[in-house]
């Protein structure tokens, strides 16, 4: 299935026809997805499905209302929009209600390929035969999955807003294990085009790091000099970034809060190499120019020289405050060094190469302390060498506490974090890092 | 684990609004149109050279009402319809699915889901078998004296608004947030094997947070409610003493800034229902996942400790530690008559009198412990999504005296005492954990002497089920629950149930978490 500008504005303009509300917003996504997993190297389940999603709010004055459904006829949309517009009159007024956006303009951004929309299922599973060929090559057992992605956005309003784009994803990862069970490695990407994909690549990369991983001694938790590959880095800012929403920070209930009241834009909070900002035009990372409710998603700069320059602002509290709503935003990027990994390993008198987290949890949103795991693969660094690889360790740490020991970067590359942040729709691309004094605080015996 | 990418869009949107996603099902009187439809579809498989089919049709609805200091952000009520066809073509399984239902689309869906399979074919080395099943021709319901799809809006407003007049009440509370989630799944099943079922799913969810600011030393603290998602109606609503709980939240978020940081060093440690579900969730529900042990999640979200040599051997827990496995518990969420399979659900042990005896199962992997029948743990999370192997609900067996939660206080030296969860992390084996909670207790010669901040407790599984030296008795049973319990590749959804009593474990890691 596929909807050009003209269906969907067809469509949005068909569902806002059949409102009596006084406003009503209308967001419609046609999603088109086919994946196939492998495990124990064979396939296992592989599937298709097409989702459309119809969101209807009706709007009268501040009350409204939200009413999804997955059905495109006639008597499918007119309850919805009856159901939406019932519902509206029943709910009480809410104060901070914003009124529907009118016509808005958007940067030209190039999230969609045709190459990812046409993938066969042949051609995953060409990819998943590639990776399961290696592996019984190299004796290890990998696990991966494939999946190509094509999400057509419709967002209008009956104040004249009308945002059309689409965009495709391609993810390929997969974890390797030695079959002993000694040894785990991993690799990961998403891409928006499918010839930026290479199964061969990232499969010799999982192997090759199991293999180098295996039987594992354990050392000390404690404070370590880190190298973290991209994959780990990119968890570490995401959680940096997810918690800077403005309001959080004004009401005094965020680290991003100024004690005695505000929130701490214009103040150094990390090392001055370090530039974070959202662009949905960026070419390692490009996304979608509007959010759910059509705002424009523009370029918007977060961290510059290590020094805080804006919050996400939300409609609402943007107009309370005086400031400009931010959108989104639908990508992160970080801009990297001139280092390459060796050079970051070179610097390392005594410390660990981070292939990936896991599990990352706050622990304490005052001072942005998160807990997580390495995994797929620790090694001990010795006089700016890897030496062997380590036993897994749980970290107790901040990414503000990260991102002030940062010493040095390899060039910003397009990531899927180990969380999975960065695998469609939002998109991250950021450097990997060397950091001192990382917090390793318990040893896991997990491989 | 729960459900990351839930996490991640509600730290996105800072606001549980936003990240809804509609996952939940319309009750309707559609069953003779719903088998013409099924029957289209397993005709269809079988003339594209299926030897199993399935079609699950299944009807989603979900209402979430959030409000925030004391107005009513948002109102949300989501349907979501379609069909998925799952089929063995040649040993393999093929998997297709669409939200436009009708026999022209059946019949592509079929098609494709069967050259999917024949794609896959060739790397695919291992023949799906499938363990047996009776045909059911039959209908399942959860069983709710109040259909929250049938209330109207206006008490549910009225009571999330009442939650933040009375815990705004307390001086010092700054901020409340209360919502509502309500979640109906209609599923029609129909395979190959014979059996046509359709089943209606509830679930409701109460919940808030308030937050004490003190500006003048920049710190605050938050306290949920305790309250838990349950397989239940309306009722569950209006038995739970939400105002009540909303006043102790504010005052003790407020007595948190007055606290006394935690101790670092080994501790009793005495978990209230509230807080050991997600303890049970993460360190016992996930590791016996026979999936994750054979390797099949490997890639995401990992395998297991308890690999399949253990079996009927591994020392899991002290000998009080009885943990089942229960797709029939009363007001679980992971109720339900069948499965995603068609199997019929049951009860089981996974850890008997601390021995680790057995797994959960599907029809495609039971036989790879050589077992001949399934536990009954598919689902799928959508029509659009493939069913695998998801949690029942696990819980812990209460002790057989009637010990209840003065007398474990009582026999508690040096301890401390953790209501409501919070904060969670574990290894993709399952071994090394960090959980948090919402209060903290310190626990001296038999008293709770005063209230801590800042703490979260490290274990590692089986060091610590072999620790659990007190148990409760019945009195002190309830369920905790998983709303959104994510596994898999796409990611999905499932929600599952945790009861046990209060437990005391003898000596585990606190850290103090205060920076």
């Amino acid at each position: 299935m596929d909807w050009t500008r003209d269906d969907t504005k067809k469509l949005t303009d068909r569902i806002l026809s059949f409102s009596t509300a006084e406003s009503t917003l209308v967001s419609v996504t046609l999603t088109d997805r086919a994946n196939l997993r492998f495990a124990r190297n064979t396939a296992t389940t592989s599937g298709a499905a097409t989702q459309i999603t119809v969101a209807i709010t009706a709007s009268f004055g501040k009350r409204s209302a939200t009413v999804t459904v997955a059905q495109l006829d006639d008597d499918s949309l007119r309850r919805a929009c009856g159901r939406a517009e019932e519902v509206a009159k029943l709910s009480p007024e809410n104060p901070e209600a914003m009124p529907d956006l009118g016509p808005q303009t958007y940067v030209a951004t190039r999230p969609y390929f045709d190459d990812v929309a046409k993938a066969s299922p042949e051609w995953r599973a060409q990819a998943a035969e590639t990776a399961i060929g290696l592996s019984k090559k190299r004796d290890v057992v990998s696990a991966g999955f494939v999946e190509t992605r094509a999400i057509t956005s419709g967002v209008a309003s009956s104040k004249g807003l009308f945002a059309y784009d689409r965009y495709t994803a391609a993810d390929y990862n997969l974890t390797a294990r030695t079959t002993d069970g000694s040894g785990s490695g991993w690799a990961s990407k998403s891409f928006n085009e499918l010839r930026l994909v290479e199964p061969a690549t990232l499969a010799t990369v999982a192997i090759e790091k199991a293999i180098l991983a295996k039987s594992p001694a354990g050392i000390e938790p404690g404070k370590y000099t880190v190298v973290l590959e991209p994959s780990a880095l990119a968890d570490l800012l995401a959680f940096l970034i997810f918690s800077g929403n403005a309001r959080q920070a004004d009401e005094g209930r965020s680290f991003y809060s100024k004690k005695g009241g505000g929130n701490r834009i214009g103040e150094q909070i990390v090392g001055d190499q370090i530039n974070i900002y959202s662009d949905p035009a960026h070419p390692l990372a490009p996304t979608v120019a509007f959010d759910g409710a059509g705002l424009p998603v523009t370029r918007n700069t977060w961290v510059e020289k290590g020094v805080l320059k804006d919050l996400f602002y939300a409609r609402f509290w943007a107009e309370k405050m005086g400031k400009k709503p931010t959108g989104g935003p639908n990508n992160v990027i970080m801009d990297g060094g001139t280092a390459t990994m060796n050079d970051l390993i070179a610097g390392v008198e005594r410390g660990v190469l981070v292939t990936r987290f896991w599990y990352i949890r706050p622990l304490d949103p005052q001072t942005l302390l998160f807990t997580g795991l390495t995994r797929d693969g620790l090694f001990l660094i010795e006089k700016g060498k890897v030496t062997r690889p380590v036993k897994n360790m749980r970290w107790n740490e901040s990414p503000i506490v990260a991102f002030n020991n940062l010493e040095a970067m390899t060039p910003a590359e397009r990531v899927v974090s180990g969380e999975g942040i960065g695998g469609g729709g939002f998109s991250i691309a950021c450097p990997g890092a060397r950091i001192r004094e990382f917090t390793f605080s318990s040893s896991s015996d997990a491989v | 684990m729960i459900d990351r990418r839930s996490f991640v869009q509600s730290m996105i949107a800072l606001g549980a609004a936003t990240s809804l996603r509609p996952t939940g099902a319309l009750l309707a009187a559609e069953a003779p149109e719903l088998r013409d439809l099924a029957d289209a579809a397993l005709a269809a498989a079988k003339k594209n050279g299926a030897s199993y089919a399935d079609i699950r049709i299944n009807r989603y609805r979900v209402q979430f009402i959030f409000t925030r200091d004391r107005r009513v952000q948002n109102v949300v009520d989501a349907e979501d319809f379609g069909f998925g066809i799952r089929l063995i073509v040649d040993g393999t399984w093929g998997f297709s699915s669409s939200s436009v239902v009708n026999k022209d689309e059946i019949a592509r869906v079929a098609a494709q889901a069967a050259g999917i399979a024949r794609a896959n074919r060739k790397v695919n080395a291992e023949a799906v078998k499938l363990a047996p099943v009776e045909a059911y021709n039959t209908t399942w319901n959860t069983p709710v004296a109040k259909n929250p799809f049938d209330m109207p809006l206006q008490p549910k407003v009225d009571l999330l608004l009442q939650i933040h007049e009375e815990a705004l009440k307390v001086p010092g509370a700054s901020f409340v947030s209360a919502f509502m989630q309500f979640v109906n799944e209609h599923k029609y099943f129909a395979s190959s094997d014979g059996s046509h079922i359709e089943q209606s799913l509830i679930r409701s969810y109460p919940s808030f947070t308030v937050t004490a600011v003190d500006k003048s030393t920049g710190k605050f603290y938050s306290r949920a409610a305790l309250t838990a998602p349950m397989g239940m109606g309306y009722e569950y609503i209006d038995s739970y003493p939400l105002l009540q709980e909303a006043r102790v939240a504010a005052e003790e978020a407020v007595a948190t800034h007055k606290a006394k940081p935690a101790p670092a060093g080994q501790k009793a440690l005495i978990l209230h229902p509230s807080n050991l579900w997600l303890t049970i969730h993460e360190s016992v529900g996930h590791p016996t996942e026979l999936d994750r042990a054979l390797g099949y999640e490997a890639n995401y979200a990992g395998t297991s400790f308890l690999t399949t040599d253990k079996l009927g051997t591994f020392e899991f827990g002290s000998k009080i530690v009885n943990l089942v496995a229960d797709k029939t518990q009363e007001h679980a969420m992971g109720t339900c008559g069948y499965d995603d399979d068609g199997v019929k659900t049951s009860r089981w042990h996974l850890v008997k009198d601390g021995v680790f005896v057995d797994y959960q199962t599907t029809r495609d992997q039971a036989h790879l412990i050589g077992q001949t029948a399934s536990h009954g743990c598919s689902y799928a999370d959508n029509y659009a999504s493939i069913p695998f192997q998801r949690m029942p609900n696990v819980s812990l067996e209460p002790g057989a005296k009637d010990i209840g939660e003065a007398d474990l206080i009582a026999a508690t030296d040096d301890g401390i005492y953790i209501k409501g969860d919070s904060s969670y992390s574990i290894d993709h084996q399952r071994y090394n954990f960090q959980f948090s909670g919402q209060t903290f207790w310190e626990v001296k010669s038999g008293k709770i002497t005063t209230q801590l901040r800042d703490l979260a407790y490290q274990s590692n599984t089986p060091e610590f089920w072999k620790s659990c030296d007190l148990l409760g008795g019945r009195s002190t049973y309830r369920l905790g629950g998983a709303f959104s319990d994510g596994k898999g590749q796409p990611a999905q959804s499932n929600s599952v149930s945790h009861g046990c009593p209060i437990a005391r474990f003898a000596r585990v890691n606190i850290l103090n978490t205060g920076r």
